[in-house]
This record gives C-alpha cells, sequence and structure tokens, in this order.
C-alpha cells in the first residue's frame, strides 16, 4: 500500500473487547495508519462518528450488550450521521459470516471475517482506499441527496472503472427512480438484462412496474423472482406492496411472513406485517409481530411508546375475538406486563400516560364488581379533555373506544364531540371518529359484521331475500348502529313483508329499526337511501293500520 | 426431550463449534511461528506445515457445511458481479504466510486487472481455498494462478509445478452417470473435488454452467486445476 495514502486516514475500530482492539490498532498501526481511533460499544461509536469524520470504519456484528453492528449502521445511515464517503466493514466470526449477511438490509461496503490475517487486511486497506477515492463523486453526491449528480458520477464510473461497474449500476438505477426517469430507468435494466439474467435488475424493474401502477405484471414476476431467488429481501417488500394493491391482503401476509422467517430483525417490515394482519384479522399474528418490534427496538433508534401501545391495541382485539378463557387469562396478563413496561419506560410522556391509564382501567380484573374502572374510566375522560394538546389522535381514538367497550356510551360521546371540536381540520380523523359513534364496537365484531352484511348482500341478489334478512339480522347483532346494515335489514325485510305472514309485525320491526338511525347526518351517503326507505315504511304502516282496523 | 432437531443439524452445529477452535489453534501456531522463526527456522517450517494441515481440516469442515447446506432448503448462493482478481486474493491471503514459510512462489498471469464476472464469491472463494492447500502439498516450489475469458465464460486455471494429478483422480468424475462419485476407499480427495464440482455447477448462465477439469501441464507435467464459470 502507499503509505502516504494511509497516513492521513482516519479509522475507527469498534469491538467489545479491548484486547481485539488492542490487535487491530496495531495491525493497522504497523501498516502505516496513524489515526486510529477505539470505540468499545454502540453509544461510544455513535458518539464519535457523530463528532469527526472517519474514512474507514470496523466495526464488529457482535457487541454484547447494547445495539449490534447492523443496527448501529442502519441509525447511522437513516440518521445521515455516517457519510457515504465512509467505508464500513463489518467484521463477522467466519462461520455466522451467511448468517449476518444474509439478513441484513442495510448493507457495509465490505465484510472481513475473523480471525484476518495481516496480510488480508493489508489487501482489504489497499481495496477500500482505492474505492473510497474512485468512487468519492457518486458518494458525495449520495451525501447531498443529489440525484442528478449520483447519476452522472454513476455513469462516469461505469465508463471508466470497471471494476466498480456493478455497484455504480445499482446507484445509477435507483438514482433514475428517484428522479422519476423510469423509462430511462427501465431502458437501462432491459439492457443489462439483455446480456445476463440479474436478480436485482429484474427486481428493479419490478419495482418500476409497482410506481407506474402495473401491478399485476410486477407480482407476476415478483412470484417468479422470489421462488428462484429466496434471500432478495427486498422482493418480497415489493410483492406484498403489489399484492396490497391488487386487494390481496391475506396473500401479502403471507409474503412477508415468508421474508420475516428469513430475517425477522426488521422493523418496518414486522410493522408493515402487524398491520396487515389486524386488517385480515388475524390478531394473534399481529400482536406477536408488535411484541417482536418492542423487543427488536428495545434501545435501538425505533424504540417509541408506539411500539407497546401497538401490543396493547392489538391485544384488546384479540380479545375480543376470543372465546377461549384460559388463552384470554394469557393474553390479559402478557398484556399487564407490557402496560407496565409502557408505564416505566415513558413515564414522562403525557400521550402514553395517558393511554396507559386507558388500559389500565380496560384490564382491570372483570369479576371486579366495585366499579373501579368505570369510576377510573370516566375521570380519564375528563382529564384526556384538558389535555388534547398532548393527546395524540390515535390515543385519543383508543380512549374513546376503551369507553364505548366498557359501556360508558354517553361519557363516550361527549369526549368524541370534544375531540371532534379539537380536530375539526382533520378529516381523516373526523370521519374515524364519526364512524366510531355510528358502529362503536370492536374491530373484530365490525369485521365479523361487514363479512355477514356482505354475504347478505350476495343472497339479496340472488333474490334468497329470507336468507338475506337473515344474515344482516346477524350482523347488525354485531353492530347494531351501522346504517348500511340497518337499511340492508330493513329493506330484505320490507320484501319479505310483501309476500308472507306477520306483516304488520314485520313492518314494526322495520320501523323500529330506521328509528334507529335518526341520528344520521344529512350529509352521510346513506342518508337519501335513509329517507326514502323511512317514508316508504310510515306509508305502508299507516295504510296496513288503517286497513286492519277496517 | 423430544427429539424434533434432526441429526444432520445438530452435526452441523458441532461442525461449526470444531472450525471455530480449529481457528483458535491455527492463530496460536501462528503466534508460536512468530516467535522462533529468527532462532529455529527448522521447527516454525515444521509448525507451517501442520497448519497447513490446520488448514485441510478447515477446509474439510467447510465442506461439511456446505453440504449441509446445500441440502437445506433454506441454502440459496448469493450471485452477484465482483472483482475476479479480489476473490482470488481473498482466497490466497490466508495462505501468504505458509506459502512463505514452505518457500512456494504464487504468482499471477491476468491480462484484464479489472476483469469482473457474475459469481457467489463466498463459494468460489471456497473452491479456490480447497484447491490451494492441495496444490501447497504437492507442488515443488511454484504456483501459478491464470484468468482468462474463455469459451465466453470465466476460466481460473491453478498450475503448479509437482509430478502432476495421478491418472485416477483426472477421471475423479466418471463417465456419464458416475458423475460425481466419491470414492472413500482410497482416501483420496474425493469429498474436496465433489463439493468443488457441485459448488462450480450451481453457476448458471441460460442452459450453460460451471465446471472444473483436472488436467496435467502436457510441458511440466504439473497439476492443472481449472474453475470454469458460465
Amino acid at each position: 500500500m502507499d503509505l502516504n495514502a494511509s497516513l492521513n486516514k482516519r479509522f475507527l475500530v469498534v469491538d467489545d473487547f479491548a484486547n481485539v482492539r488492542k490487535s487491530i490498532r496495531s495491525m493497522l498501526t504497523s501498516l502505516g495508519v496513524a489515526h486510529v481511533a477505539e470505540a468499545a460499544n454502540g453509544v461510544e461509536a455513535t458518539r464519535q462518528v457523530r463528532g469527526g469524520r472517519f474514512d474507514v470504519v470496523l466495526c464488529d456484528y457482535n457487541l454484547g450488550k447494547g445495539k449490534d453492528g447492523s443496527q448501529l449502521l442502519e441509525e447511522w445511515r437513516v440518521r445521515g450521521w455516517l457519510s457515504h464517503e465512509t467505508i464500513f466493514v463489518m467484521i463477522t466470526a467466519e462461520t455466522s459470516r451467511d448468517l449476518v449477511m444474509g439478513a441484513i438490509e442495510f448493507q457495509p461496503d465490505d465484510y472481513l471475517a475473523k480471525p484476518f490475517a495481516m496480510d488480508t487486511l493489508k489487501q482489504r486497506l489497499d481495496r477500500w482506499l482505492d474505492r473510497q477515492t474512485s468512487l468519492f463523486e457518486i458518494n458525495e453526491a449520495l451525501d447531498k441527496d443529489n440525484w442528478a449528480e449520483v447519476a452522472k458520477a454513476a455513469r462516469r464510473v461505469m465508463e471508466e472503472k470497471p471494476r466498480y461497474r456493478a455497484w455504480a449500476q445499482r446507484k445509477f438505477v435507483s438514482a433514475m427512480i428517484q428522479q422519476g426517469q423510469l423509462t430511462e430507468a427501465e431502458h437501462f435494466l432491459q439492457g443489462l438484462l439483455e446480456k445476463r439474467e440479474q436478480p436485482w435488475a429484474q427486481m428493479e424493474l419490478c419495482r418500476i412496474q409497482i410506481q407506474r401502477g402495473d401491478y399485476k405484471t410486477a407480482e407476476r414476476a415478483l412470484k417468479t423472482l422470489v421462488l428462484t431467488q429466496p434471500n432478495l429481501l427486498d422482493a418480497y417488500d415489493l410483492l406484498a406492496q403489489a399484492q396490497r394493491q391488487l386487494k390481496q391482503p391475506k396473500q401479502a401476509q403471507d409474503t412477508l411472513a415468508q421474508a420475516l422467517a428469513r430475517s425477522p430483525r426488521h422493523i418496518p417490515r414486522q410493522r408493515a406485517f402487524a398491520e396487515l394482519a389486524m386488517d385480515n384479522g388475524d390478531y394473534y399474528a399481529a400482536t406477536r409481530a408488535y411484541k417482536e418490534i418492542v423487543n427488536l427496538s428495545e434501545g435501538t433508534m425505533h424504540e417509541s411508546p408506539d411500539a407497546y401501545k401497538n401490543v396493547l391495541r392489538t391485544t384488546r382485539h384479540h380479545l375480543a375475538s376470543l372465546d377461549d378463557e384460559a388463552l384470554a387469562r394469557r393474553l390479559h396478563r402478557d398484556a399487564q406486563s407490557y402496560l407496565k413496561r409502557l408505564q416505566q419506560a415513558f413515564s414522562g410522556d403525557i400521550d402514553a400516560d395517558l393511554f396507559a391509564q386507558a388500559y389500565q382501567a380496560y384490564l382491570e380484573d372483570p369479576r371486579d364488581t366495585t366499579g373501579r374502572a368505570q369510576k377510573a374510566l370516566k375521570k380519564l375522560a375528563e382529564e384526556a379533555a384538558g389535555k388534547l394538546e398532548e393527546l395524540s389522535p390515535e390515543s385519543a381514538t383508543e380512549i374513546a373506544e376503551i369507553l364505548y367497550e366498557k359501556k360508558l356510551s354517553a361519557v363516550a360521546d361527549e369526549f368524541v364531540d370534544q375531540l371532534k371540536l379539537h380536530h375539526k381540520d382533520n378529516p381523516a380523523l373526523t370521519e374515524r371518529l364519526n364512524n366510531l359513534q355510528m358502529e362503536p364496537v370492536s374491530f373484530e365484531a365490525r369485521r365479523q359484521a361487514h363479512e355477514l352484511n356482505t354475504q347478505g348482500i350476495a343472497c339479496y341478489k340472488e333474490k334468497q331475500f329470507k336468507q338475506a334478512s337473515e344474515l344482516f339480522k346477524e350482523a347488525q347483532r354485531f353492530s347494531p348502529r351501522h346504517p348500511g346494515i340497518v337499511l340492508n335489514l330493513v329493506q330484505s325485510t320490507l320484501l319479505l313483508a310483501g309476500s308472507g305472514d306477520h306483516t304488520l309485525e314485520r313492518l314494526d320491526f322495520c320501523l323500529d329499526m330506521v328509528n334507529r338511525l335518526a341520528y344520521l347526518p344529512e350529509d352521510h351517503y346513506q342518508y337519501e337511501r335513509y329517507q326514502t326507505l323511512r317514508k316508504k315504511i310510515v306509508d305502508l304502516h299507516t295504510r296496513m293500520s288503517h286497513e286492519k282496523q277496517s | 426431550m423430544k427429539n424434533s432437531l434432526d441429526i444432520s443439524t445438530l452435526m452441523a452445529a458441532t461442525v461449526h463449534d470444531v472450525k471455530n477452535s480449529l481457528s483458535v489453534i491455527d492463530d496460536q501456531i501462528q503466534g508460536v511461528i512468530d516467535e522462533i522463526a529468527v532462532d529455529s527456522p527448522e521447527a516454525a517450517q515444521k509448525l507451517s506445515r501442520i497448519r497447513l494441515e490446520a488448514g485441510r481440516i478447515n477446509n474439510g469442515l467447510v465442506h461439511m457445511l456446505g453440504l449441509y447446506r446445500l441440502n437445506s432448503e433454506t441454502f440459496m448462493p448469493n450471485f452477484e458481479e465482483v472483482l475476479v482478481e479480489d476473490v482470488i486474493r481473498d482466497a490466497t491471503s490466508r495462505y501468504t504466510d505458509t506459502l512463505s514459510a514452505l518457500g512456494v512462489k504464487l504468482s499471477m498471469e491476468q491480462e484484464d486487472p479489472d476483469l469482473i464476472w457474475f459469481m457467489d464469491p463466498v463459494l468460489v472463494e471456497g473452491i479456490l481455498a480447497n484447491v490451494l492447500t492441495n496444490s501447497i502439498r504437492y507442488t515443488t516450489d511454484h504456483l501459478i494462478f491464470r484468468v482468462e475469458e474463455r469459451d465466453g465464460g470465466l476460466s481460473i486455471r491453478i498450475t503448479d509445478n509437482g509430478a502432476g494429478y495421478p491418472e485416477k483422480m483426472m477421471n475423479f468424475m466418471g463417465e456419464g452417470g458416475d458423475q460425481g462419485d466419491i470414492n472413500f476407499q482410497n482416501g483420496s480427495t474425493g469429498l474436496g473435488l465433489f463439493f468443488c464440482y457441485q459448488t462450480a455447477r450451481l453457476h448458471k448462465n441460460g442452459d450453460r454452467e460451471g465446471f472444473i477439469q483436472l488436467t496435467n501441464d502436457p510441458e511440466t507435467g504439473g497439476a492443472v486445476f481449472e474453475l470454469w464459470l458460465p
């Protein structure tokens, strides 16, 4: 190696063992490196990386307690603390290399298997410094998020420095996609694929198709790709994205489950999976994923009250869907321990505190007859209403849901009204709160109601009115105030009324039903239908009562 | 306890442990060599031979792990475009000490130092390391790496100046249906070659797949190992 080149380079060695750091330092020193800084753990390493610029960071994957090497790299990259010009080298035990390599999302610039010989280090050192010099322009542009410049510099590297061609090609493609030059990126990728099948290029093509909204084509190609390249984790994310767009949420959940089986430590993917599982009513999987997130994010940049809140939220939905008492008790206990951890870890956080209070009451022993939970919730609603500024819309909605679930409808309605007033500039939240008032039942009940409703509509279309009205009635049992379901039930019952016995009783029932919708606001999309049906029932009812009397 | 873990997984875990211990031993031997190299060069050379054998054991363990992975469903090679020179240097760098201790010269002939190729670099490094441990043992004093593009593929040849491969070995793959048979009886390096052969075959492009070939140099009679990748 050119001794002069390495003399001014700054190295950082991160390892939890002092003797390992010492040995690497002495190797580097004997190779002519003058500046070697050391860090024994993630906190120290982060402080050093933020404090000054390094040319090479040699970081052991396993750093004992606290963050590991890949979590450090992730945090530094996401937060922009590590310049792209810095070469990040992950040191792994030789036998765990595959394990580490396959499983991490933020790939280091190089791997070094330990123990490594002096000669190996010397060769790698030459390689790293050459790489740093050769790719300087691209990395400088990456640091500035200047994609036009990244593309330009990448093109130059592709032409002039063939040994970095493969790397530059990838940077070029992402720069083109970032700038929205999809057609150009597509042509470039197709050119590469004509020469040789390359999984990453196929995947990038799919990314472009998804951006264009061509989900079906992307889905087909990605399905093949994950079969032949099961380690290409990004491909699963893209496939799930396409499946979501194609309204295949169950398949999307399966796809992410496969990726997570290969790399369970990826928090954003765990979160995407949990959200899908939640929508699919798979509360077991959702709760498990959120618990995994809590455990993974401890001590990392991902740690936040949200992880704990999500565990509690999904557990509540899970509990609502269960009739297995033993399991319910276990979930209850589990939730209590997460609640305790939330309270301990975020004791100063007002939002987390109010949220925790709601769950404390919610998780109160159901055999407790002193009404303690009810009292606590009433008090909480008052307190929360006074802290709407600090309370996040998500937590507020949770509190409202718990109030309804604990049969404090009046308190809940008042709280929701205050919320709507406070957040009147947030139409999405207003709609959610309106829906909650209309249908203040658990997520699971809502899901079941909607499923039955859909089946009922199918029967109705087949003119099987009796079956349809029974299904609607069942749906309505789960969700008594939902306008669509109520009106479906009324409409199908009316058709039966014309054809069978007990006509007047049926009409009475219909009248009773439509009256439940008296709260319906005039701008609701079912309002007109409601008015029409109501008028029809009232007319029929009046006529028939007269007939009966005469 | 239910016997739910399959035996091959347990064995693979054991192999991992043995391999880690071996690398500690290897490290310590090198430490001793450094200490005594000046005062008793002969003893140091003997130790270098021991290190070479440690390297062979290591390769054997790598093969066992490799076979385990080939047979497990989760194994998939990671193909990427890499600098050929880097892969060769990674394979040779761990033998630098041994080579110099045994007085073996290593040279590289490559027309295009910037040649990049599509491969799983970890697997190919494994093949090359495996060949090196054997070549170092049988060569007289010289090893040559030759890298070139041939038949639209990448050819890496390792030539030594020893007595060449025995006839039996050059036919290790047998004919037709016998391909890949290992002859454990003669105690040869069958397993190593079988592994190299399987690994080379994983490299595919269109309908062509990689292979290995053993020949003897017509001029010097030295052994020539060739790895060809499409």
